[in-house]
């Protein structure tokens, strides 16, 4: 064994016996850290080189029968999955599907298997793409993927000049009355949803009155900062600190999306009907305040003609609470939720700040120049976390 | 310095504008996406590029003195000195005064040393320090967690993030260590 790799292992033993979290996760960063030192094997420059060949060759192997591969154009954003949508014919057949390839150059680590897991577990609780084929084998996309099906829609309207990645889309006044109720509709589905027996093996599962859960979660995201970060932030650190001296166990474990918010589903414009919950890369098991908490971040919502603040430019924030307690039947617990706004500020600037910006200047990702622009967004929570952290 | 480096930039933002981006294929999404982000990172850079220097200067002066802080903290205890390695990082580790630097890139891999000193000293002063200690160091490094904010906060602002962010040479000024 090298020097360098002796030190690349102690390096690895001191992160792991820091840092615990969930064990596909511990591999997933481990991985992450490892193609660094060995470059050759990390697919340069990022994009398929040849998506329709690609995506012949696994289909070929995967399904019986001949099968063709049309269409394929990639789609727009990406943090976490690069995707293309295609249209796969068998005999007379044809249907629209997405690929979706973990890249390597992600603005945060996320595993191809339990979104594929989740995408399977939530069918039937609220409209997604219907999980398809999943391939662990890079050596067909150059790293773990998955297809599902192709749900039309649109995730802003046409009048809306979104951000970089559906971020504070606004919906305007016919659209916010159409959307909002299903889409606190969903959110409530999800968290008092019955998992036991969903087949989710690929994630590790909390004890309940426990801070197992959120125990992994900072586990994982400190130490993705650890690996990824350009800097030390000061801000960073007192997150860190907050976020450790004052976990609240959680009640009842429930599957969480991770990162529901506008801008995240996808909805008929005319009807006004949400088509598809999307991006479910984040999604994990834990306290249902994690995802309500992301979900009131200031930073997505919007003021309404009225001045009043709109949870994710939808609805009230007393309209979003109360609505979910009486779907769900779950309460919601006010300092919780001033935990996990903390907690997400803490998330998002790993990868704003840290993850995002360290592939754009490594040069492992064509989305560079969305990665450095949205580390203003990093910037902005910066901001807001400081208000919740250092308010005492 | 002629062309000056604002008059590069505004002749990149506007063959880009006018020229570049509307003959892109109305097909060719995720080209028409990442054409506008460089349009809007034109923008932004147009707005802080003359503010490089100072920004570093200011980040020094803020860094060098909480380490100093720091270490006046960790020093009140022998034993929390002894565990955050007193009398301090190897002198080659410290950085100069940056009234000391000339170049640019060196400035900014001294910031990064220095905040990385600071982080790892401030850890360890929470993991073996008294609760005064802690309390001090916390403190201390709120500070400069709040006039670091207010920086990032004006040179993001043209990413359109941050909301009624003032103009970044406006808040350098009030930092600097020389006003």
């Amino acid at each position: 064994m090298s020097a360098v790799t002796d030190g690349l292992q102690d390096r690895l033993d001191s992160l792991r016996a820091t840092y615990a979290c969930e064990r596909r996760l511990e591999e997933l960063l481990t991985s992450k850290l490892l193609d660094r030192e060995s470059t050759a094997t990390v697919r340069a420059g990022v994009g398929l080189p040849d998506p329709q060949a690609s995506l012949e060759q696994f289909l070929a192997d995967s399904l019986d029968g001949p099968v063709a591969v049309g269409g394929v154009s990639r789609l727009r954003g990406g943090g976490a999955n690069e995707a293309y949508a295609f249209t796969l014919t068998r005999g007379p057949e044809t249907e629209r599907l997405v690929l979706r390839v973990k890249t390597p150059g992600a603005i945060c680590a996320t595993d191809a298997t339990r979104e594929f897991q989740m995408l399977q577990a939530v069918q039937g609780l609220m409209p997604t793409p219907r999980p398809v084929l999943l391939t662990e084998d890079p050596s067909y996309f150059g790293a773990p993927a998955f297809i599902s099906t192709f749900v039309p829609g649109t995730s802003a309207p046409t009048f809306d000049v979104p951000k970089a990645t559906g971020l504070g889309v606004t919906y305007g006044p016919r659209l916010r009355k159409a959307l909002a109720p299903a889409f606190v509709q969903h959110c409530a589905a999800l968290h008092s949803a019955d998992w036991s027996g969903a087949g989710l093996d690929a994630f590790d599962v909390p004890r309940s009155e426990t801070t197992d859960a959120i125990d992994w979660r900072l586990g994982f995201w400190e130490r993705a900062w650890e690996q990824d970060k350009l800097e030390e932030h000061p801000t960073m650190l007192l997150m860190s600190q907050w976020l450790r001296e004052n976990r609240p166990p959680v009640d009842r474990v429930s599957l969480l999306h991770g990162d529901y918010r506008n801008g995240n589903f996808l909805f008929d414009e005319e009807r006004g009907e949400i088509t598809a919950v999307i991006d479910w890369e984040l999604c994990y098991l834990g306290d249902r305040h994690s995802d309500l908490a992301y979900t009131m971040l200031p930073g997505w919502g919007s003021v309404d003609e009225n001045g009043t603040f709109l949870v994710a430019g939808l609805m009230d924030e007393a309209t979003f609470l109360g609505e979910y307690e009486r779907i769900s039947g779950l309460s919601v617990d006010r300092d919780r939720l001033h935990y996990y706004s903390v907690y997400n500020y803490y998330w998002a600037v790993v990868s704003l700040l840290g993850t995002g910006p360290f592939h754009a200047r490594a040069r492992t990702t064509q989305l560079d120049v969305m990665y450095n622009f949205i580390s203003g967004l990093g910037g902005r929570f910066v901001g807001d976390a400081n208000a919740l952290v250092l308010e005492d | 310095m002629l062309p000056a480096v604002p008059d590069l930039l505004e002749a990149l933002k506007s063959r880009m504008a006018e020229t570049i981006i509307p003959a892109l294929p109305e097909d060719a999404v995720f080209a028409q996406e990442q054409a506008g982000l460089m349009l809007a990172t034109l923008d932004w850079l147009i707005d802080v590029q003359a503010d490089q220097y100072l920004y570093e200067v200011v980040e020094n002066g803020d860094h060098l003195g909480l380490l100093d802080t720091l270490r006046g903290i960790a020093g009140d205890d022998e034993e929390t000195g002894d565990a955050v390695g007193q009398p301090g990082p190897p002198a080659d580790e410290v950085p100069v005064q940056a009234a000391h630097l000339v170049d640019l890139d060196d400035l900014r891999e001294c910031n990064r040393r220095l905040k990385g000193l600071t982080g790892a000293l401030y850890t360890r002063i929470g993991a073996h320090g008294g609760p005064d200690q802690v309390d001090r160091a916390r403190h201390a490094l709120a500070a400069v967690a709040r006039r670091q904010e207010r920086r990032e906060r004006a040179f993001y602002r043209m990413t359109g993030f941050p909301v009624d962010a003032e103009d970044l040479g406006t808040v350098l000024r009030d930092q600097s260590p020389t006003t």
